[in-house]
């Protein structure tokens, strides 16, 4: 790698490098890594500048676990920055909501009780309101109910998977599933795409 | 807005942009840096792209990811206005 500066690296030279363990492609990696996180999530409070190092060195690791998984289609610092990005995140995440009831949250989160659209828009916007809510109430699972109603709290999917003890992935094929009978439900009372699309936009 | 409302629109946003077919968050993680790369180079968006501009539209923490990667690798998604 002597003579050519990180960033004019080939994808192949990030690569045989990281399979040869050559430390200084290892710590050129951990470096661009460390300031691709602090130009994206530098400014968030709950982010310092010890956290950031933290997430680049074991994001190092991850892109190491994974480097059989590279394709070469994207380039390579892109890749392994959103593998950065996707590990950084999820642990400001956990972190975030780590104390939060799930029970509370759902406790706090859209009713089922007729009475709460009372104060609502009135006309077409809160009718399908209405109907929504009575889709949430009648047409979905209550481990539905439970993803829809912490999602709309802003829990996240981590957090929910960990308290559910299933796996992330498994959480939002919850959600898709729970979104597609909604959909049908609104549909079924005439309430298609672009009828909600305007009604959303009439606000 | 009183708070029922908020999540009934939020939810009803969510819902009408929900497809039959949707990638999840593992599958975006494995398409995003492609996805950028050709925003990047102002390439034609391909039917992965079409699909992952669908995901992030449902799904706040990979748009959150989307836009920090974004970021990070100086890649302008201004472009992307009203699709994500």
């Amino acid at each position: 790698m002597s003579g050519a500066k990180a960033s004019d690296w080939s994808n192949e030279a990030w690569l045989a490098g990281l399979r040869a363990r050559d430390a200084d492609v290892i710590e050129a990696l951990r470096e661009r890594l460390c300031l691709g996180l602090q130009a994206s999530l530098g400014h968030r409070a709950d982010a310092g500048d010890a956290d950031l190092d933290d997430f680049a060195q074991e994001a190092v690791l991850r892109v190491m676990d994974k480097l059989d998984s590279y394709r070469s289609e994207a380039r390579f610092t892109t890749w392994a920055m959103s593998i950065a990005v996707r590990l950084s995140l999820t642990k400001l995440r956990r972190r975030s909501r780590k104390a939060v009831s799930l029970d509370a949250s759902v406790a706090a989160s859209l009713s089922d009780d007729s009475n709460a659209t009372e104060g609502m828009t009135h006309g077409a916007r809160g009718e399908m309101f209405e109907l929504l809510r009575q889709g949430v109430a009648q047409a979905l699972t209550e481990r539905q109910r439970q993803v829809i109603m912490a999602e709309l709290e802003g829990v996240p999917q981590v957090v929910l998977a960990e308290q559910l003890k299933v796996a992330p992935g498994a959480v939002y094929k919850t959600s898709h599933d729970a979104r597609k009978k909604l959909k049908a439900y609104l549909a079924d009372a005439g309430y298609d795409p672009v009828t909600v699309g305007e009604l959303l936009a009439a606000r | 807005m009183t708070a029922d409302e908020r999540h009934l629109d939020k939810l009803a946003r969510l819902v009408n942009e929900t497809a039959e077919e949707e990638i999840d968050c593992d599958q975006f993680l494995e398409i995003v840096a492609v996805f950028l790369n050709r925003v990047a180079r102002n390439l034609d968006p391909t039917a992965a792209c079409e699909a992952l501009k669908q995901h992030v539209r449902v799904c706040p923490e990979c748009k959150e990811e989307l836009l920090a990667i974004a970021q990070a690798e100086g890649v302008d998604i201004a472009c992307l206005e009203g699709e994500i």
